[in-house]
């Protein structure tokens, strides 16, 4: 009795602790009266999303309430941007925007452009580089230009990414000079200064920032209209006869447009507060790229020059194809769809003619031989290699599939041979937690990782046949308190409230 | 001599010696708060080495350079060992390095000696952890040198030689294996194309663009799909209790493991000093090279003392093998390493070849001091937590198979506070037990999800680069390609040689 008592107890205080960590909805105050959430599309350690952080610290200097980062990667930036316009347009959801975006929107084929966003202010710049190696026989502005022209367009460049603002910048520069290049590129920039380094392509485009604490690299030439005080010995774009004087990596803040007037102000202000802080100027210096403050005019006329621009140039990369679209590879994507139905079709058929009943591993070989008909005919819509080489998009996807056909057909013909044995398990029982997952997982965005995590956890309990009621409550509302305190409180890790209660 | 001299600077530093601005206490107590977060933060699948690094770099701003760095390298040792601890406890490896560590750690907990496992495991990844420091401090440059050699080709044979570990990892049944490891491969070419940028197979669905998440599928594969499994055998009555032993291996045993121990420790260093491959590929490629090596491979898979020791000295070892390109070149060797760039940025600190000569060069020889003294802490702390595992994995299976799954999804999220990878971890882990059910093995799908990429993206650079011939007229990628189809060929020749023999 006594140890129930006591356990009845420890319920209370963890109710208790549980429930004050769910917000109050209350009356809405002044702006802003809750933190301000800001959307970084880099994952934590990154440039941009060290720069976020430090606006944020600087920031709790000037507003009563703290700015929150929340890290949400993925797709270029493609579900960072997404986020914010799924939020409404209240100005407690800003954008950490990079200069990248912009192709993005356009490589990814998103539904949502950069004028769907209001830009607050740009707050950081660097200007874009050609760097080289100081051990290759390629080091000056002129040696590239040589040595591109005497390579007949085998000259290999790489940087970060494919349709990036580096890639744009090599194509841009190939363009003005009139030569040909060949553009590889890496999964970030310390991999393709690595390639640089150990000569496996002949220019790294970057910014002057990348040659810091590398004595082996060197700023070939840079696309500035003067020159850096830093590296006053390396010559601007437009004194090398390259008329390209403003290409620039730039760092800004925006929100969803239609946030209402007083709080753009509210906003603006901050930003140049921030803007001005020395705290946020010596991190500005220690990272080699120059704090500067455009306003919302300004900011706005720098996108949509940039946007312009990487229309024409994502064209010449030939990242962005026409897009009207062939109807004949419309029937072929239709066909991949059909195609996992129609191996089901042909196994039932198989299997009919033979009167077997499917064991296990047939279907699961089934199941892949499926997944790898619908890939290589999906292939088949891939636009084919880029002139002058020899593998595309869909090479590997098509070696793959076929070998993943061959083995799933092996795999089929083997298992009809063979006899499987029987398992005899608690099948019903899987079921059941699967069954109690996918309500955890469908109730996660409506009713809040709380309530969500309890069902899941006692209805496992519970379904997995214990029965001391005290001990399983007691141990899924202390894991509850776990998460709160470990996961929401000390790492910051935003879990869905729920819609239901917002 | 001059390094002597300043690495007895560096252990001096440990204590405050030659600072005035730090108390003596100081560096130790963050070596061991470091250590004790960095566990934590591997054994939480989804909280990877460098997430929990970025998550310490907010705290370290108003910190001594010094003691911030060895705050960073501390968690960044650490949670190589804690991926391991759950890898060995529940078969959810905590970090995709501590994967190879789950075939035969996973199996001893299931014989109810997982403090055998984790005592292994523990002492090879301190050892290879200081062995790879020193490996640091006497080699860096020649290592940083070869590993600039690593083009497009080297990266793509290593990947090849990789992926023909499977082959020797399910000689079990061959076919089913390889249908696992080609489906991962295809699955891995979902997302935007690594170089024309074109989206593969992303059927409009914004979260496919950068592929399938890759922690959300492994959290699946693994924790959920083996919590399914062990429901279904779970005996109805819950009085059959397992227990477990928290007794460590003894000192013979741990003698008996010093040539795997060395051999991973080595390997796991040089491959983490090539920038991207990192302690995963290191971990899989000690554990083949141990087993090849071993003289009862046939234990292997079933709880070899080896098979956990091998993995865990490799994934210790490239902790040092990462920070080798970092000091020479100013290039991080992987994703943790890469954060403390910017930590390093932060405190106006540029990592590079000139650390070590300018007047900011206590840093690098204090880091030295504070890697071994880390690994020596973690050591003790490896040991003393073997009880608190044990006395987890013992508690009644109804209450701890939810708990896994709420860690696990939460994990999921974690990555990249994304729903949709919790429903990915959701998918893969019913695929998982599916898969495991009928015997189809999901660590070749793994592997496959690890290095389908890495092969990829690669093949079509060295391809862009010149043509097919590149892979062959490159010294060192010729020579991976050839140890690939020997490693890939050796088990079906012993097999086969193993046949003659009873035959006679």
């Amino acid at each position: 009795m006594s140890r129930d008592r006591v356990g009845v107890r420890y319920l209370l205080i963890l109710l208790v602790v549980a429930t004050t960590g769910l917000p109050l909805a209350g009356a809405r105050a002044e702006y802003p009266d809750r933190p301000i959430v800001v959307v970084v599309h880099a994952k934590p350690g990154g440039a941009i999303d060290l720069t976020a952080r430090v606006v944020a610290k600087v920031a709790r200097n000037y507003t009563e309430v703290p700015l929150v980062i929340e890290n949400r990667f993925g797709g270029s930036g493609a579900v960072a941007m997404r986020a914010v316009l799924g939020k409404p347009a209240d100005g407690y959801t800003l954008l950490a925007a990079p200069a990248t975006f912009i192709s993005t929107i356009k490589i990814t084929q998103s539904d949502f452009g950069m004028d769907d966003f209001h830009f607050l202010a740009c707050l950081t710049e660097a200007p874009e580089a050609l760097i080289t190696n100081r051990h290759s026989d390629v080091v000056s502005f002129q040696d590239i230009v040589d040595d591109a022209i005497a390579q007949q367009g085998r000259q290999i460049w790489v940087g970060p990414g494919v349709g990036s603002l580096d890639h744009l910048m090599a194509v841009k520069t190939w363009e003005k000079l009139g030569i040909t290049a060949t553009w590889v590129p890496y999964d970030g920039g310390g991999e393709a200064i690595a390639a640089l380094l150990g000569k496996h392509g002949t220019v790294y485009v970057g910014n002057p920032e990348d040659v810091k604490g590398r004595p082996d690299l060197h700023i070939a030439a840079v696309s500035t209209q003067e020159r850096l005080k830093l590296h006053p010995e390396t010559p601007t774009l437009i004194e090398s006869g390259c008329d390209l004087p403003n290409e620039i990596m730039w760092r800004g803040f925006a929100v969803r447009k239609g946030t209402s007037p007083q709080i753009l102000a509210y906003l603006d202000g901050l930003l140049g507060k921030i803007a001005a802080d020395p705290e946020w100027l010596r991190f500005v210096e220690l990272n080699s790229a120059k704090a500067v403050f455009y306003q919302h005019e300004e900011f706005t006329a720098l996108v949509d020059r940039d946007s312009e621009q990487s229309v024409k140039y994502l064209r010449l990369a030939r990242i962005l194809a026409s897009a009207d679209e062939d109807p004949a590879i419309r029937r072929v994507r239709l066909l991949g769809w059909l195609m996992p139905a129609l191996t089901g079709l042909a196994l039932a058929l198989v299997l009919g003619f033979r009167r077997q009943r499917p064991t296990g591993a047939v279907m699961v070989a089934g199941a892949a031989l499926a997944v790898a008909l619908m890939f290589l005919v999906l292939a088949g819509t891939f636009p084919p290699p880029t002139p002058g080489q020899s593998v595309g998009p869909a090479t590997i996807p098509v070696i793959w599939a076929v070998v993943l056909t061959l083995f799933a057909v092996l795999q089929i013909i083997t298992g009809l041979r063979t006899q499987e044995p029987v398992k005899h398990g608690r099948i019903k029982l899987v079921l059941g937690i699967i069954l109690l997952m996918v309500v955890f997982v469908a109730l996660l965005p409506r009713a809040g990782f709380f309530p969500a995590s309890l069902i899941l956890l006692l209805g496992g309990i519970y379904g997995m046949g214990y029965r001391r009621h005290v001990k399983a409550v007691t141990v899924g509302l202390s894991m509850l308190a776990f998460c709160y305190l470990v996961f929401i409180k000390t790492l910051g890790l935003p879990l869905p409230v729920g819609a239901w209660f917002q | 001599m001059e390094i002597l001299q300043n690495l007895i600077d560096g252990f001096g530093s440990m204590v405050g010696l030659g600072l005035a601005d730090i108390a003596w206490w100081e560096p130790m107590a963050v070596i061991v708060g470091g250590i004790i977060i960095g566990i934590f933060v591997g054994v939480m699948p989804g909280l990877s080495a460098s997430t929990g690094v970025a998550l310490m770099v907010p705290f370290t701003y108003g910190m001594h350079p010094l003691i911030a760095l060895i705050l960073l390298a501390a968690v960044y040792t650490a949670s190589a060992y804690g991926g391991c601890i759950t890898a060995i406890a529940i078969n959810t490896p905590g970090t995709p390095a501590a994967v190879a560590l789950a075939f035969d750690g996973y199996a001893l907990t299931q014989r109810g000696e997982p403090g055998r496992a984790l005592g292994a495991a523990v002492i090879a990844n301190c050892t290879g952890g200081i062995l790879g420091t020193f490996i640091l401090i006497a080699f860096s440059v020649p290592l940083a040198k070869a590993a600039l050699a690593f083009g497009p080709p080297e990266y793509f044979a290593l990947a090849i030689f990789g992926l023909t570990i499977v082959v020797s990892m399910e000689s079990k049944n061959m076919l089913k294996g390889a249908v696992s490891t080609v489906l991962g491969l295809l699955l891995m070419t979902i997302g935007l194309d690594p170089i024309t940028g074109f989206m593969r197979y992303t059927f409009s669905r914004p979260e496919l663009i950068d592929g399938i998440a890759f922690i959300p599928a492994l959290i699946g594969l693994f924790a959920v799909g083996e919590v399914l499994l062990n429901i279904e055998k779970m005996e109805p009555a819950q009085a059959a209790l397992q227990t477990f032993s928290s007794k460590m291996p003894g000192r013979k045993e741990v003698l008996g493991l010093k040539r795997s121990i060395l051999q991973s420790s080595l390997l796991g260093t040089v491959i983490g000093v090539v920038p991207g491959a990192g302690a995963t590929i290191a971990a899989f490629i000690a554990y083949n090279e141990a087993r090849r090596v071993s003289k009862n491979p046939d234990e292997f898979g079933k709880g070899s003392l080896e098979g956990i020791a091998a993995p865990a000295a490799a994934a210790g070892g490239s902790v040092g093998g990462a920070l080798v390109p970092l000091l020479t070149l100013g290039i991080p060797g992987s994703a943790a390493t890469a954060v403390l760039v910017g930590a390093l940025m932060l405190h106006g600190v540029t990592p590079g070849p000139e650390l070590f000569a300018g007047k900011n060069s206590y840093l690098v020889y204090g880091l030295f001091a504070s890697l071994v003294l880390g690994n020596f802490v973690l050591l003790m702390l490896g040991i003393l937590g073997n009880r608190l595992w044990v006395k987890i994995i013992s508690a009644p299976k109804a209450l701890l198979y939810p708990l896994i799954l709420v860690i696990a999804f939460v994990g999921s999220f974690g990555v990249a506070n994304s729903l949709f990878d919790v429903l990915i971890c959701l998918v893969f882990g019913v695929f998982g037990w599916i898969l495991r059910r009928y015997g189809f093995p999901t660590a070749p799908l793994v592997l496959a999800l690890i290095l389908g990429y890495m092969a990829e993206s690669n093949f079509r650079r060295a391809l862009i680069m010149g043509d097919g011939s590149i892979f062959f007229t490159r010294p060192v990628s010729a020579v991976m390609l050839v140890l690939a189809v020997l490693s890939f060929s050796m088990p079906f020749i012993r097999s086969r040689k193993a046949r003659k023999q009873t035959n006679c």
